[in-house]
């Protein structure tokens, strides 16, 4: 298994395939729901997007001495409404988990940008994959604060590649 | 008459609702590792067995390291068979059970999730009160309590539906596979499906969740509901969707049906999606 370093070159983006798993090292910001709104309604997003991805993940507490708590990634669907315009402005990786519309895969395709799967629900094990967290806007937000991470090898799958691969087109899945 | 009553403390209440939730979130979580492990043997090379390779491994590093087995601690669902020779004592039973549930947040560090109103500003409540509580009461001296931690990944997948009065196991299984084929991927399979059948709108929605409780591999003693149950899991294990929607064998571990009368004009069914993490804990007091 690979493992691809953040930020990514063209290259890079170009050679991943849908339904691979990489090890994922370097900086991503968090945001869901709530953060979005803010982004969109206000203008402002506090990070680097057209190079760190953008990981739809709120954590649980940081126990003591560990940086940040559980860490799967939440439902990438209800981001959609956001997904237009954050590409307009330049995101070329979104991590999440499980299945977008065709109309999310159409826009993807037309600006060049990669979905990947983390594991939903093994929110544990991506916890022991983050050597850092800080949180970076609306931190009256608690979980949903907009945060960097920093990651060392955690574990996702390529869903959506740039050749309009889909890990979730069962067309290739032989059940036998 | 009097010495046969139990006294429970509120405190006693909370203590455990705290420690079960906190078990739920946490682990271990043996049967369900059991069941993912059985299936891994049956799965085929591919991103859906890497997944569930990685899934099972979650289930040990939480156990190990104290972490939530997801970061979606839920909402805490809490049901309470009560017995009528028992008596709470200072405090009432929701009460004791919100406080519980906080306790587990605060010194679990569980995820808060709860958000108020609903609408607008949708604050967090900080503390992932309140529960949502479902009593029974029943008769004996016993105060059994069950925790679940649901999250809403699969909970904003499932569906309740008022069905024709006839439309029968046709009918149910549609209403499983629209869920499954829409939502399946986003709910975290491989996935455990309740279905409630009866009751009204409210109750069979209950008794979905309710059905969710039933322990791994333990057969439903109504030869009928078990058919329907092997034959729902079987057809959505066909549509090849597999864990976490990347293709496999299994997208669904088991499903498992409770019933309830229903009025003539009615068949109310729920159905109610859980993910592969799935956490639950009870006890009796």
């Amino acid at each position: 298994m690979r493992v691809v370093k953040l930020p990514v070159t063209d290259e890079v983006l170009k050679s991943m395939k849908a339904g691979e798993q990489i090890l994922l090292s370097g900086i991503v910001a968090t945001a869901r729901d709530a953060a979005h709104n803010l982004m969109l309604s206000t203008g402002t997003v506090p990070f680097d997007i057209k190079n760190i991805p953008v990981f739809y993940m709120g954590p649980s507490p940081a126990p003591p001495n560990r940086v940040i708590g559980s860490s799967g990634p939440t439902t990438s669907a209800r981001m959609e409404p956001f997904i237009p315009q954050m590409l307009k402005l330049g995101m070329k990786i979104v991590i999440g988990k499980g299945e977008m519309s065709s109309e999310t895969r159409t826009l993807f395709q037309k600006h060049g940008a990669v979905y990947l799967a983390a594991t939903g629900g093994a929110g544990a094990l991506a916890s022991t994959k983050i050597l850092s967290r800080k949180i970076v806007a609306w931190d009256h937000l608690g979980p949903e604060a907009v945060s960097i991470l920093e990651l060392e090898e955690l574990p996702v799958f390529v869903a959506w590649d740039l050749n309009n691969g889909s890990i979730y087109s069962r067309s290739s899945y032989d059940p036998e | 008459m009097k010495e046969n009553i139990k006294y429970i403390s509120g405190e006693d209440i909370s203590k455990a609702v705290a420690a079960l939730y906190a078990q739920a979130c946490i682990g271990p979580h043996r049967e369900v590792e059991q069941k993912l492990t059985s299936i891994l043997e049956n799965e085929n090379p591919g991103p859906g067995r890497e997944a569930l390779e990685l899934e099972i491994l979650n289930l040990k590093i939480a156990a190990e390291t104290g972490l939530p087995v997801c970061q979606d601690t839920g909402t805490a669902v809490v049901f309470v068979e009560f017995g009528n020779k028992v008596l709470v004592t200072d405090s009432s039973l929701t009460d004791a059970v919100n406080a519980g549930v906080e306790r587990a947040c605060v010194q679990s560090h569980l995820r808060p999730s709860q958000v108020f109103p609903p609408l607008g500003e949708r604050k967090n409540t900080l503390n992932n009160t309140p529960a949502i509580i479902h009593l029974e009461h029943v008769t004996g001296a016993d105060l059994r309590i069950s925790v679940l931690a649901k999250g809403a990944g699969s909970e904003n997948v499932s569906q309740s539906a008022m069905l024709p009065p006839l439309a029968g196991c046709e009918g149910i299984i549609k209403l499983a596979e629209s869920c499954v084929l829409a939502g399946a991927s986003k709910a975290c399979p491989p996935l455990i499906v309740g279905i409630g059948i009866g009751g009204n709108l409210e109750t069979s929605g209950i008794l979905a969740k309710k059905a969710l409780l039933r322990d791994m591999g333990l057969e439903n003693p109504h030869s009928e509901l078990h058919d329907l149950e092997t034959r729902i899991t079987g057809i959505l294990n066909a549509t090849g969707i597999g864990p976490q929607g990347f293709g496999g064998k299994t997208t669904v571990m088991e499903t498992r049906i409770l019933q309830l009368p229903c009025h003539m004009a009615s068949l109310p069914v729920t159905v109610c999606i859980e993910c592969h993490a799935h956490r639950t804990a009870s006890c009796v007091l």
